[in-house]
């Protein structure tokens, strides 16, 4: 589901060409979890369970926070490219997390946030918030197809308004508040690798929403199967404690760059025939 | 009062800084011009898996053999990376528009630092091999070091200087270029050489920091190329060495105790960045009377 919906939102990314605005909307809800856990818990009780509503509520708040200060800026820069400003602050965002674990303690919180662990979900219940946070995204996503999509195919031509300001906070909340439920499992990088990944694979062959999300699927469904049987295997055989995640990342480029080949040697063989 | 060991450090610190700022701000200026803004990160992360895989190949808990990673051997195996990363940027360069080239550089990052990831997973410690790359280490800093830095960029410096047109014209007119994949390539290597250097020392993120913010600032108040990049370099400097400074406490206050070096530079510099972005904001440029832009 997670690797799904954020497919869908890496359609748009794409579009629009604004590639690392999700890993940078995922650093600062990173940054925002970080902060209500050092803020909020206990001395020598971080990571609790109740105090998660509250560390989600801060994630979301900075990604809110961020999506507005990109969806302003966008309209107002003129010498300067808003993938540049992107990157700066998404670097900026990585130094203040590294920066603020530093000066409190808790090395470890941050790798999780980073890198995720999907063997944290021990139960139904334990993924409930995240489902229907998803949910909710996917409702959004369905009523708001149509400006959403109108912008994403002309997002150059399009940021003059005050309408396509709010349709861009909109969409980057949306993206918000997926990734912020989505991190705590599978880490910041994950996020990213779900959302362009499978984008780029579909956008290979071809620019049909409608076709691209059954590829989307395929891809997701097969990169996380694989990959979360590597580490069980793993340590079946050689008692490797290995995390989920980056095998199922790797695996989605692996599944990427056989359907380049398979996209060039499709193209070899149709201009062969010509 | 400093000591004259402190003074030492300083000294080798903000030589190297001031040297490495040079290039990293030239070369930051292409990048952003060329709107190839992670490709810098993307050769970081992939030297930081040469140094990664050459300590997970050759380190030997059994017989002792532990190598670090500031060791030469590491190094040669990051230009190995770089080299093969600086060959993926310029050869691939997707023709349909629905695939930005940044997405191509975007995964390459992704699925490099997922392998640093993979490969230190299994191994003893390797979280905290993982995380040295990130954030760099000071103490990795020694005058062996600050010389071949020196010498090394002023050899790329001068690369650069006599293939200045070319590679101008690759951000300004790249169809007029001929044999364009080559000049890309070197570009990139020449970008990823001076990644293998300060990666050991700054970590993935400063290194993509130098590179970028002192690019950044200076493209929102000048296009020509020589006072952009000599405004992008001043204030690198000084925003570098207050990071410097505060990092390492000189001035004696609780405010900044514990502040870590690499992320207290970047956050030192992102205060001068956004500084810049508001200034550029509330004072938009005039051509002729006429507003041209504001960031």
């Amino acid at each position: 589901m997670i690797g799904t919906v954020l497919g869908y939102l890496g359609t748009h990314v794409l579009r629009r060409g604004v590639v690392f605005i999700d890993i940078s909307l995922a650093q600062f809800a990173a940054i925002g979890g970080i902060l209500a856990e050092h803020i909020f818990c206990e001395h020598g009780h971080s990571h609790s369970h109740e105090n998660e509503p509250l560390a989600y509520f801060c994630s979301i708040s900075a990604v809110i926070l961020i999506a507005v200060f990109y969806a302003v800026v966008r309209k107002y820069k003129k010498n300067i490219s808003l993938e540049a400003i992107i990157g700066v602050t998404y670097a900026i965002g990585f130094a203040t997390a590294v920066f603020i674990i530093s000066i409190f303690g808790s090395q470890e919180l941050h790798a999780e946030r980073v890198a995720g662990d999907l063997n944290a979900i021990m139960d139904f219940g334990s993924i409930m918030p995240c489902i229907m946070a998803f949910g909710a995204v996917v409702i959004c996503a369905i009523v708001f197809h149509k400006p959403l999509t109108h912008i994403s195919n002309n997002y150059e031509l399009k940021k003059e308004s005050i309408s396509v300001i709010f349709w861009d906070i909109l969409f980057y909340t949306m993206m918000g508040v997926a990734i912020s439920y989505a991190i705590v499992h599978i880490g910041v990088v994950m996020v990213f690798v779900y959302l362009v990944v499978p984008a780029v694979i579909a956008s290979l062959f071809t620019t049909k929403l409608l076709f691209q999300m059954p590829i989307i699927v395929l891809a997701v469904a097969v990169a996380s199967m694989i990959g979360l049987s590597v580490p069980y295997i793993a340590y079946d055989t050689w008692k490797l404690e290995l995390s989920t995640g980056p095998h199922i990342g790797l695996m989605l480029g692996l599944i990427l760059i056989v359907a380049a080949l398979v996209k060039v040697a499709v193209g070899h063989i149709v201009l062969s025939k010509r | 009062m400093l000591t004259s060991e402190a003074v030492n450090f300083f000294l080798m610190q903000l030589l190297l800084i001031a040297v490495v700022l040079i290039l990293h701000t030239y070369i930051g200026l292409h990048v952003i011009r060329r709107t190839l803004i992670f490709s810098d990160l993307a050769l970081d992360q992939l030297a930081a898996f040469g140094i990664l895989l050459c300590i997970v190949i050759n380190s030997n808990e059994g017989t002792g053999n532990i190598v670090r990673l500031n060791d030469p051997i590491t190094y040669i195996y990051a230009l190995g990376a770089v080299t093969f990363g600086s060959f993926l940027l310029a050869v691939i360069k997707p023709k349909s528009k629905n695939i930005p080239r940044e997405a191509v550089i975007g995964i390459m990052f992704a699925i490099s630092f997922l392998a640093c990831f993979a490969i230190t997973d299994p191994v003893n410690g390797g979280g905290m091999l993982f995380d040295g790359t990130l954030k760099g280490d000071l103490d990795f800093v020694t005058w062996g070091l600050v010389k071949v830095t020196v010498i090394v960029y002023l050899l790329l410096l001068v690369f650069h200087y006599i293939f200045r047109k070319r590679f101008i014209a690759l951000a300004e007119n790249p169809e007029t270029v001929k044999n364009a994949k080559l000049w890309d390539f070197l570009f990139f290597l020449s970008q990823g050489i001076i990644t293998i250097l300060i990666v050991p020392v700054a970590g993935v993120f400063l290194a993509y920091v130098f590179l970028m913010l002192p690019a950044a600032m200076a493209t929102m108040f000048k296009k020509e190329w020589k006072s952009a990049l000599l405004l992008g370099w001043s204030l690198g400097f000084i925003a570098c060495t207050l990071g410097l400074f505060a990092s390492y406490n000189i001035w004696d206050l609780r405010f900044f105790e514990n502040w870590p070096y690499s992320s207290t530079l970047v956050v030192f510099m992102g205060v001068f960045f956004l500084a810049a972005l508001l200034v550029r904001c509330i004072k938009p440029l005039r051509t002729n009377g006429k507003i041209k832009g504001t960031c």
